[in-house]
C-alpha cells in the first residue's frame, strides 16, 4: 500500500488513539493483553482501511472496527506478546491528587462493568462515549429499540451487582 | 443510574490520562501479523478442504485393490469432485463478506455462515465414509464367507447379529473420533464468537 495511504491511515489513529485505548481498558485485565489487544486492533483498522470511503467519520468507522476485533477476532495470546516497541509506554499511569472516595466508587463500578459479557461491555462502551441509540444500534447491528431495552437491563444488571 | 452517569463523566474526563503511542510505533505495529480468530479458521477450513482433496486422490491403499469395488462406489466417488468444487465456491464467497467494519452482528453473521459451509462439507463426507466403509465391512466379511448366496444359506442369526453389530461399533468409533476432532479445533475459536453471537440472537427477541 501506498506511502500517501500508510500516512493518513497513521495520522488519524495518532490523532484517535484514545478510542482504542478505551476498549483495550474495557476488555482487558492486564497490560500484556492491553498492548495486545491494541496492536490487534492497529493490524485490522489498517487491513480495513483501504475499504475505509470517507463517507463516515473516521472515529465512527474506528468504533465498529475495534469493537469487532475486541469481541470476535482477538484471541488472547497464551505467550508474552513481542510488543517490546510499545513497552513502558501505553501504562504510564498518571499521578495526581485524587478524592479517595470518589475514586473508591470509581473503582467499583469499574469492576462491575468488567463483569459484564461482551455485548454488555459494547453497549456500556458505547453508551460511555456518549453514542446515541441509532448509532449504538447501526454499530452493534441490532434494532434501536432493542438497544435501549438491553441497555436498561444493563443498567439494572450493573445495579444489582453494585448493591448486592 | 446514578452511578453510570457519575462514571460516564469521569470516563469522558479521564481520555488525557489514557497512554499515549507515538507515530513511529503506531507505524511499527501495522508492520506486525495479525493473529485474529477469522484468519485461523480460515487457515484450518483450507486445510480441511486440501486434505481431502490429497486423501481422494493420492491415498489408494494396497488393500484397495484387492477388493472388487461394485460400480455404484466407483461412480459416487466421481460424484465427490462437482461437491468439493461447490462447497469450495460458497466458502470462498462467503469469505469475502467477512469484513471487520460490518457491523458486530453482521461480521459474527458472516463468519458463522462460512463455517456452516465448512461444516456441511465435513457432515457430507463424515456421512458418505461411513455409507462407504459400512457397505465395504459387510462385503469384505461375506466375500470371505464365501459370497451373498453361501452366506445367506449357512448363516445364522448369531451371525447376522455379529456382522451388524461389529459394522456399526466400529462405524461409530471412527466417527466418534473425527466429531471429538472437530469439535476440539473449532472448540478452541469458536467458542467466544459462538457465545456473542447468542447474546446479541438474545436481544433480538
Amino acid at each position: 500500500m501506498s506511502k500517501e495511504l500508510e500516512h493518513s491511515f497513521i495520522s488519524q489513529l495518532e490523532e484517535h488513539q484514545n478510542i482504542v485505548h478505551k476498549i483495550c481498558r474495557i476488555y482487558t485485565n492486564d497490560s500484556d493483553a492491553h498492548k495486545d489487544l491494541f496492536q490487534e486492533i492497529t493490524i485490522q483498522l489498517w487491513k480495513a482501511y483501504p475499504k475505509f470511503r470517507g463517507d463516515a467519520k473516521f472515529s465512527t468507522w474506528m468504533y465498529r472496527v475495534a469493537l469487532n476485533t475486541a469481541i470476535t477476532l482477538y484471541r488472547k495470546s497464551k505467550k508474552q506478546p513481542k510488543t517490546q516497541d510499545i513497552d513502558n509506554v501505553v501504562y504510564k499511569v498518571r499521578s495526581e491528587p485524587y478524592d479517595d472516595t470518589q475514586e473508591r466508587q470509581l473503582r467499583l463500578i469499574y469492576d462491575a462493568i468488567k463483569q459484564l459479557n461482551d455485548i454488555e461491555k459494547a453497549l456500556v462502551f458505547l453508551y460511555l462515549e456518549d453514542k446515541n441509540y441509532c448509532e449504538i444500534s447501526e454499530t452493534l447491528g441490532i434494532s434501536e429499540v432493542n438497544a435501549r431495552v438491553k441497555m436498561n437491563r444493563i443498567k439494572t444488571k450493573l445495579k444489582t451487582i453494585l448493591n448486592p | 443510574m446514578e452511578e453510570l452517569d457519575f462514571f460516564k463523566k469521569e470516563w469522558q474526563k479521564k481520555s488525557d490520562a489514557l497512554p499515549k503511542l507515538s507515530y513511529d510505533e503506531l507505524y511499527a505495529m501495522i508492520l506486525k501479523r495479525s493473529r485474529s480468530t477469522v484468519k485461523w479458521i480460515f487457515i484450518v477450513c483450507l486445510m480441511e478442504f486440501v486434505l481431502g482433496l490429497l486423501i481422494t486422490l493420492l491415498y489408494h491403499p494396497q488393500f484397495e485393490k484387492n477388493i472388487k469395488v461394485p460400480p455404484f462406489l466407483e461412480w459416487t466417488s466421481y460424484l465427490l469432485i462437482p461437491v468439493l468444487v461447490y462447497f469450495i465456491y460458497r466458502f470462498f464467497s462467503n469469505y469475502r463478506k467477512i469484513s471487520a467494519d460490518s457491523s458486530v452482528k453482521g461480521l459474527l453473521d458472516n463468519i458463522i455462515r462460512s463455517r456452516r459451509t465448512v461444516k456441511a462439507y465435513i457432515l457430507f463426507n463424515l456421512i458418505y465414509g461411513g455409507i462407504i466403509s459400512m457397505y465395504m465391512m459387510i462385503h469384505n466379511f461375506v466375500s470371505s464367507k464365501g459370497g451373498w448366496d453361501e452366506f445367506i444359506s449357512h448363516a445364522d442369526s448369531k451371525e447376522y447379529l455379529l456382522v451388524i453389530g461389529v459394522t456399526l461399533i466400529s462405524t461409530a468409533i471412527v466417527l466418534g473420533f473425527f466429531i471429538g476432532f472437530y469439535a476440539l479445533i473449532y472448540g478452541f475459536f469458536m467458542r467466544r464468537l459462538k457465545r456473542n453471537y447468542n447474546e446479541l440472537k438474545k436481544i433480538e427477541f
